[in-house]
């Protein structure tokens, strides 16, 4: 039988037409599987970290009173003190908030160095630096919400 | 005929490999699974003892030494030779800043005395603020009424054959038994709870007292802040919300917690490489009839979903079976965790979340060996053409 | 250039080409050199001993096989100029194989390899079945649709493989070696199906070293050592 081209022009032009589709099914699941384990492990792998990181911090809340200037020195200078992670004064002025080590410090020693500084300052709470975080967050939350 | 079909067939044809594909994933997810539900009945054993205690807050003279264990949750401690508050100071408490908050103050004096011949911790307290705080408490009998009426706990009770209507001599006074408190699991089991100002007088600690609840009259108000400015009244006390006291054991569910993520990465990563190397020797296996699909025309994307839907079956089964696995053996586990703790019911999320987690992880590792099955050179494939 | 439309006047036309192995050190030659065309509808043998090249041919003709040298047109397509994605759907367009071992996929029943090829075609189902009962019942399996391949004798899988080669269609069949593992009864039968196919338009091309089956044939070409020997 002679050749005819136009016999299976269709075919042809089915084969000539295969364009590549976006992208393939496995590139898809390959995505789709990465976004997913990556989202997880952004969940889960920070969180742990940071537990793991914060697990050894306590909070000291100390009221200051008397010169505010001597405690100010003070504070500069147990901020310098090894296991003192952070000292902060908080919004009412009077109060501050000594994140530090339980492993290295207790709030013993951070309030004797205190006395010795000449600060006068009284322990009012002591609470784990994670959980303060916590219960401030939801605390806002809720007063945010009112 | 659809290429699910084929990945279906040939999943029924080696149902050996499958099983094996099957319980590798299934072990890993049942692993996290059982973790976390073991984490997640914990918090919730934890968040249930929180809302019995709701916003209460304890003070307690600052001491160095000598933990007093109260509510089953060791809250400060109370020595006898600290300085314990004055009565009248007490009322010190409503002066603070966020006073609109404060529902109750429950004072309570707590010493040890001698009855019947035995040394029993008794506890002065005013019942009429006292009661409604104790939503817990179930009385046996009924609630006193008078300053000589008292209630003794259930482990007390037995121990001095005490029942209601019995008399107990105090000191020079002698006391009623109005009620038996039902076990509570608490330290009240043990002791005898008398009028405030009756048993300060059988104590000899007039105007004495040795501890404060408070009871702050709010949902989610500033328990924190609250606390602070009750501190700065009382520079002598140590004031404590119990939400604080209670939360401080959530940080060791959540090492548990932590230790569970380590512990469920490691054992899925040995899951995938299950799946790696398996499917790998899958593909390997199955070379010819990789090039006979090739020859009749599948292309390279073909093979690949084939493979690839296998693993997504494989995936699906295990993380499903490792999600029920890893309930019931929670489910079973747990009353050897915590003791009277409750299974804190099948997540569904987290079911989402482990059959997604095994779905990817079937994906990923079979990714490399579909690649490999797929761009197989057909005349290769097929050396028998 | 994917197409010769225009200097194309045969169904499939072999040019020039060759085919090379690489043994250790030494190249071997497959195919030397080769040059033939097929027309639409015709019956081809190609007959040569084992080792001849006849089956590489085959590969090269059914896009399975890159040639290192030289051009395969097939309905004015440069099989090896197109990407291997359009190669593997010119093979799922224009060819029927049926290899030597039959190759049937020992996990699927007799329907279900029948209808491998319209697994990634968007037929519907309904009409898949309707297409694999027909040439079922065309190579006489109408019975024996749900056997596994084991279950038959080497016939029948036989026949399996031809109505696997052409439930789509397919313009060209490529047979290689139909009838080698059969007994001369059953591989007659088989022969008389290729032949019926090809009576109905069918375009074959059948590698065999069996002098007998080449009658079956329109025209026969000789292989050896790589070469076209006679046509």
């Amino acid at each position: 039988m002679a050749y005819d081209l136009e016999k299976y022009r269709e075919k042809r032009e089915r084969v000539l037409g295969v364009k590549k589709r976006g992208l393939g099914f496995g590139r898809v699941a390959g995505l789709v599987a990465i976004a997913i384990l990556l989202g997880l492990g952004l969940v889960v792998v920070p969180r742990s970290i940071s537990f793991l990181q914060n697990r050894q911090l306590e909070d000291a809340i100390y009221k200051l009173s008397g010169e505010r200037s001597e405690a100010d020195q003070a504070l500069a200078e147990l901020k310098k003190q090894e296991g003192v992670r952070d000292v902060v004064v908080d919004a009412h002025g009077s109060r501050v908030v000594v994140t530090y080590n339980k492993g290295v410090l207790d709030t013993a020693k951070i309030s004797a160095f205190l006395l010795k500084q000449g600060a006068q300052a009284v322990l009012l709470n002591e609470v784990g630096h994670s959980q303060r975080m916590h219960t401030m967050k939801k605390e806002a939350a809720a007063t945010g919400g009112q | 005929m659809k290429l699910y079909h084929i990945s279906c067939n040939n999943l029924k044809r080696r149902k050996g490999k499958v099983i094996f594909l099957v319980l590798g994933l299934m072990l890993g997810i049942a692993t996290i699974v059982t973790l976390l539900s073991i984490t997640e009945s914990m918090t919730r054993d934890i968040e249930d003892r929180l809302d019995r205690f709701g916003a209460n807050i304890v003070m307690v003279p600052k001491s160095e030494n000598l933990a007093l264990s109260y509510g089953g949750i060791t809250v400060g401690g109370v020595n006898y030779a600290v300085k314990e508050f004055a009565e009248k100071d007490i009322a010190g408490i409503r002066e603070i800043e966020n006073r609109e908050n404060l529902g109750t103050v429950a004072p309570k004096v707590l010493g040890a005395a001698q009855v019947m011949g035995q040394q029993v911790l008794l506890m002065g307290v005013d019942f009429a603020v006292e009661l409604p705080l104790k939503t817990w408490w179930h009385l046996d009998g009924t609630a006193p009424a008078a300053a000589d009426d008292l209630i003794v706990g259930s482990e007390a009770a037995t121990t001095l054959d005490l029942a209601v209507g019995n008399t107990v001599p105090l000191g020079r006074r002698t006391f009623k038994v109005a009620a038996i408190l039902e076990s509570t699991g608490a330290a009240e089991d043990s002791m005898i709870i008398g009028d405030l100002h009756a048993v300060q007088e059988v104590l000899g600690k007039k105007g004495v007292i040795s501890l404060v609840e408070i009871a702050a009259f709010c949902r989610d108000c500033p328990i924190t802040e609250m606390v602070l400015q009750i501190a700065e009244k009382f520079p002598g006390a140590k004031v404590t919300a119990l939400k604080q006291a209670v939360m401080a054991k959530m940080q060791s569910v959540e090492l548990f917690r932590a230790f569970s993520y380590g512990i469920a990465g490691l054992v899925i990563f040995i899951g995938s490489l299950l799946v790696f190397v398996t499917m790998m020797g899958a593909v390997n296996e199955r070379t010819r009839e990789i090039g006979i699909f090739r020859a009749i025309g599948f292309r390279r994307g073909h093979v690949m979903q084939i493979i690839l839907l296998e693993a997504i079956v494989v995936g699906f089964l295990g993380g499903f079976l490792g999600f029920v696995s890893g309930n019931l053996i929670a489910w079973a586990v747990l009353p050897l965790v915590i003791p009277n703790g409750t299974f804190a019911g099948v997540n569904l999320s987290l079911g989402a979340l482990a059959i997604l987690l095994s779905i990817s992880l079937s994906l990923l590792a079979s990714l490399y060996p579909a690649r490999k099955g797929s761009s197989l050179d057909p005349s290769e494939a097929l050396r028998a053409l | 250039m994917q197409t010769r439309e225009n200097a194309v006047r045969h169904l499939i036309e072999i040019k020039d080409i060759g085919k090379d192995y690489q043994a250790g050190a030494n190249t071997v030659s497959a195919i030397r050199h080769m040059n033939f065309q097929v027309d639409d509808g015709e019956f081809i043998s190609i007959m040569g001993q084992s080792g001849s090249g006849k089956s590489t041919l085959l590969a090269v003709l059914g896009g399975l096989n890159h040639p290192s040298r030289g051009q395969v047109l097939v309905d004015s397509l440069d099989v090896y100029g197109l990407s291997s994605e359009q190669r593997a759907d010119f093979r799922s367009e224009y060819i029927g194989i049926i290899f030597q071992s039959f190759q049937l996929i020992p996990y699927l029943t007799v329907l279900e390899n029948i209808k491998l090829p319209m697994a990634i075609t968007g037929i519907s189902a309904k009409e898949q079945d309707a297409m694999a009962h027909s040439v079922l019942e065309k190579v006489g399996l109408g019975a024996k649709a749900e056997r596994l391949p084991d279950q038959l004798s080497g016939g029948e899988q036989e026949r399996v493989a031809i109505a696997r080669a052409i439930v789509n269609r397919p313009p060209i069949l490529l047979a290689d070696e139909p009838t080698g593992s059969l007994d001369s009864e059953t591989a007659e039968g088989v022969m008389a199906l290729l032949r019926q196919l090809n009576k109905e338009g069918l375009t074959i091309i059948m590698v065999t070293h069996n002098p007998d089956a080449c009658r079956h044939g329109d025209r026969t070409i000789l292989v050896r050592d790589g070469l076209c020997l006679a046509q």
